[in-house]
């Protein structure tokens, strides 16, 4: 009896490491991927960050020289990361509920029933997601223009004095704002839209019937619903605007005056401007764990609050 | 507590009439089943009356409110949905108070209504449990306590029972009938089962591509069916109808040749007249007998104690349906005489509409 079920139990081992290998051999392909094209330029670039690869080290390797924490002590002295870090928090502050607000606003228009021509709206309010960078950083400037640009005219009856959008320190970082949430809330808006998708219409019918306003509908049905889309999308839109670098590079080069400099403008600037490659793979490394320590506290916060 | 008033309720959905005209009176405190088959309106006249739906002609007057332009929650109904519709993050007390706890009710009150409610219901153990640990039977309970919190003066029922099996179908519609003798609150309750609506109702209405096939109580509907769509649409196995015409000597005359005796409601009928002859399976009778015809049994299906015969006469024809009690001693194959007794039968005409029944 007790042979017989050792034999068994042995038969289900064995399928059990059958089942693992076959586990390991299908998803092996996609783990090369990952290890190639991310964990190992990860960990190379952890090794750059303590090294002094600049423009004579690309000349000659002999040049390289090993310096410990050099570059991180000096990158923490230095004014102008501090200025890109704060710069990027600003962006990540103002700029992830902004968009977040704005994809979800977005999404349930393109969503309620009684909006004619939904498949345009969408296709309209998802284009500049799609639509080129460049290209539409140059609209922009135009929009933004200080004395022919259709933003201030639009202000103008409002009695706001024109504002020199790209020019005044206090105006870029807003002004790059609205450029980087009008191209990007589109992404966002998709994802919201599948997840109110499988919202059941009922359960909005059923507060209706409770007397539940628009409001406390959005509130109570809609956004617990959907809680784990919000988690996702603040996640994305947190690490987005936290390498935030394309829009203030054609925009404004990070002026005036480094208002719209941010950590991966300054990281840029550092690698390829200056060819500090071991000072610039530093800051990319603070910025991964600014980036990991901000996503797990939103995990603990959506954890607590029972959204996953 | 209040009647229902409907008139001339319309609905369309773009080029679509989904409601012609519908026009309902529920009496205060009547339980109302509306049946009708997939797609008939049904579940739109339902909505229509919770106001989720808005018509597009007629008008809602509840107690003596017109409602028909009023929001939902101002109508004094309280809906309970297919899917349960409770709110998944909260609890089951929770989901209850939610509408009183909208309107601002005091705390006491809201927990005075809850806990009356879940007494009502035996769910007092549930309350503090989220919607996802309930079963299918216990969730269809918060779903009724939530309405009954709300003291509402119609219930509204959107085939509530679907999603239950056989089993819990069973004693549920048991709770329902008693509930409602309990509360005596008005109600309409839509379904496509007519099980449901033969033992839950006290009228029923059966409705048909948006507008009425007849109205009456389940025992009227059943013996009386105003056409043969209610007559078929009642009972199962459902009504044999059986095309005929009128023959010279008043008899009518099967396609297959034979002859059955009319009830003396016929004898006004030239002979010539073609007509539609409907017969339930538990009223043809099997045995010798002088006016009875021979049959082939083709197919039983045995139920345990009952079981259905399904006769055929001419090869091709379409089997007639036969219920009755299972003594095991008949088998496919056999021959037998079945009698349609005249007093059994129900006439319809060439458009399908009862020309009289004389059996009740």
């Amino acid at each position: 009896m007790s042979a017989q079920r050792r034999t068994s139990e042995s038969a289900i081992a064995a399928g059990r490491a059958s089942e693992a290998r076959a586990g390991w051999a299908m998803s092996s392909p996609a783990l090369a991927a990952i290890i190639l094209f991310f964990v190992l330029p990860a960990i190379a670039s952890l090794a750059l960050s303590f090294t002094d690869f600049d423009i004579y080290a690309l000349a000659d390797i002999g040049n390289l020289r090993f310096v410990g924490f050099e570059n991180y002590e000096r990158l923490l002295g230095n004014p102008l990361f501090w200025k890109a870090v704060t710069n990027t928090l600003l962006f990540v502050g103002f700029g992830v509920p902004f968009i977040v607000a704005l994809s979800l606003f977005a999404a349930m228009l393109v969503n309620s029933r009684w909006l004619k021509w939904r498949p345009v709206w969408r296709v309209a309010l998802f284009a500049p997601y799609v639509t080129t960078l460049v290209a539409t950083a140059v609209v922009w400037r135009y929009l933004l223009h200080t004395r022919y640009g259709l933003v201030n005219y639009l202000l103008s009856p409002f009695g706001i004095a024109p504002i020199d959008w790209l020019g005044d320190p206090h105006a870029s970082l807003p002004a790059i704002l609205i450029f980087v949430g009008w191209k990007t809330f589109g992404y966002n808006m998709i994802i919201f839209l599948a997840a109110l998708q499988t919202v059941p219409r009922e359960l909005d019918e059923a507060a209706r019937i409770d007397g539940a306003g628009w409001f406390t509908r959005l509130r109570h049905v809609t956004l617990p619903a959907i809680a784990p889309t919000v988690l996702l999308v603040s996640v994305l839109t947190v690490a987005g605007m936290f390498q935030l670098f394309a829009e203030p590079y054609v925009m404004t080069q990070g002026g005036p005056a480094q208002s719209t400099v941010t950590i991966l403008y300054f990281m840029y600037e550092e690698g390829f401007k200056w060819w500090n490659l071991g000072s610039g793979a530093a800051v990319a490394f603070l910025l991964f764990l600014c980036i990991l320590a901000v996503t797990l506290v939103q995990l603990r916060l959506a954890r607590r609050s029972g959204a996953i | 507590m209040a009647g229902l008033s409907i008139r001339d309720a319309r609905k369309s959905f773009g080029a679509t009439e989904v409601l012609k005209g519908v026009s309902i009176d529920v009496a205060d405190g009547e339980f109302t089943v509306i049946v009708g088959p997939s797609g008939c309106g049904k579940s739109t006249l339902l909505r229509a009356v919770a106001g989720l739906e808005e018509l597009t002609g007629g008008s809602i007057v509840i107690g003596d409110r017109d409602v028909t332009s009023l929001p939902p929650s101002e109508r004094g109904i309280a809906m309970v949905f297919q899917s349960y519709a409770l709110y998944p993050h909260l609890t089951v007390r929770e989901n209850m108070a939610f509408g009183l706890k909208i309107a601002k009710a005091a705390k006491a009150e809201i927990d005075d209504a809850v806990q009356r409610a879940a007494e009502i219901l035996n769910i007092e153990a549930l309350l503090d449990r989220k919607p996802a640990a309930l079963s299918g039977g216990q969730r269809q309970r918060v779903a009724i306590g939530r309405a009954i919190v709300r003291q509402p003066q119609i219930f509204l029922f959107d085939e509530p029972l679907s999603n239950l099996d056989a089993d819990l179908r069973v004693r549920m519609r048991y709770e329902f009938a008693s509930l409602h003798r309990q509360l005596g609150t008005t109600t309409l309750y839509v379904t496509h089962d007519q099980v449901e609506a033969m033992t839950l109702a006290d009228r029923i209405i059966v409705l048909r591509d948006g507008r009425i096939e007849q109205v009456g109580t389940p025992r009227e509907l059943y013996a009386r069916p105003a056409n043969i769509f209610v007559a078929q649409f009642l009972g199962t196995p459902r009504m044999n109808i059986l095309p005929a015409t009128i023959a010279a000597d008043g008899r009518a005359a099967l396609e297959d040749g034979r002859s059955i005796a009319l009830p003396p409601l016929a004898a006004a009928l030239t002979a010539g007249t073609p007509l539609s002859i409907g017969i339930r399976p538990e009223d043809i009778a099997i045995g010798d007998a002088p006016d009875a015809l021979p049959f082939t049994i083709r197919f039983i299906e045995r139920l345990g104690g009952l079981a259905t015969l399904h006769l055929g006469g001419r090869e091709g024809d379409e089997p007639i349906a036969c219920q009755l009690r299972d003594d095991g001693s008949l088998d496919e194959g056999d021959e037998v005489f079945a009698s349609l007794p005249p007093a059994r039968l129900h006439l319809f005409g060439a458009d399908g509409q009862a020309l009289g029944t004389v059996g009740e």
